[in-house]
């Protein structure tokens, strides 16, 4: 009886043998797509943020420069009246996003009568 | 000699009175079976028990491998019917980092997006991540940039945009974090 085991106990390992690239590539196939949704959860995106900041600025203000990372973002800008600034701050700071604006600097090109505004935002 | 004999002789006196030999009979074969189930019985009983607990257990484990089978039976079904496609994969998260494939999707995304790249370096910090610095030029549309590149087929993480407005162009430097899965 114990023969007659072992003996089946073979051809079952043999069958089980033949199967092996099988079990490889269903693994490299789980592996890759686990580690796949693992990475997409895990990136962090900066499309909303860059939304959020360009779709502030209204059609009366001009953008120049524009540095944005995950923790913050810096912008140039200038405009010819200066209410314009404290409305884009006002909206930055309504929408949420940002825990603070910083006005870095501001001056006033007097040739042609245009405000230069520096800000800095941290993003929540 | 004498002694012997007459002990030969008080045998052979005592065995030939037949009740006595009965009696000297069955308590031999009395202690002969004792002795032969004490030292022979026992141990092949121990014997077949545990060949009885192995057989239950290769009988168990063969029924295992049974069930093992039919599942790597349908796995093999399942994996090939996906067949050739399982290299759809390498093309979300590539298995090692070739620049020229990042290079070829970089500049399809940046054209799509009404810029140019003007340059671009990597560095293959460690078996999960590229790391790319871009430049990047013309008049384009930066959100469109931005959400192109994190909707592309392979995973992208962008770390930090420095824009510049431009008269006739703009300028864009870019750094930008790709996954990858090296096999190791």
């Amino acid at each position: 009886m114990i023969q007659y085991q072992k003996g089946w106990q073979s051809k079952l390992v043999e069958e089980i043998e033949s199967y092996s690239d099988i079990e490889e590539k269903a693994k490299r196939i789980s592996d890759k797509t686990i580690t796949y949704k693992k990475f997409l959860s895990s990136r962090f995106l900066i499309s909303d943020k860059v939304d959020y900041v360009l779709d502030n600025i209204g059609p009366e203000i001009e953008l120049s420069n524009l540095d944005i990372n995950q923790q913050g973002f810096s912008i140039s800008i200038s405009g010819k009246d200066a209410i314009d600034f404290t409305n884009l701050i006002v909206r930055y700071l309504e929408d949420g996003l940002v825990s603070e604006i910083v006005i870095n600097s501001a001056s006033l090109d007097k040739s042609g009568n245009i405000y230069k505004v520096m800000l800095r935002g941290n993003f929540k | 000699m004498k002694k012997t004999d007459e002990f030969l002789n008080l045998i052979r006196r005592i065995l030939s009175n037949e009740s006595i030999s009965i009696k000297i009979y069955i308590v031999w074969g009395l202690v002969t079976l004792l002795m032969f189930g004490f030292f022979g019985f026992l141990p092949a009983s121990k014997i077949f028990l545990s060949n009885i607990s192995i057989l239950d257990d290769l009988y168990q484990n063969n029924l295992n491998l049974e069930k093992k089978i039919d599942e790597l039976k349908v796995a093999k079904e399942r994996v090939e019917l996906v067949g050739e496609d399982v290299n759809i994969l390498d093309k979300f998260l590539p298995d090692e980092f070739q620049a020229q494939n990042y290079l070829v999707d970089m500049s399809v995304i940046f054209g799509q997006s009404g810029y140019s790249l003007d340059s671009i370096s990597f560095t293959n910090k460690d078996a999960h991540e590229v790391n790319m610095s871009l430049r990047i030029s013309g008049k384009g549309n930066l959100k469109d940039l931005v959400s192109k590149l994190e909707e592309s087929k392979k995973l992208n993480e962008i770390q930090s945009i420095r824009y510049s407005v431009g008269s006739r162009e703009d300028s864009l430097n870019m750094t930008i974090k790709s996954f990858i899965m090296e096999n190791k």
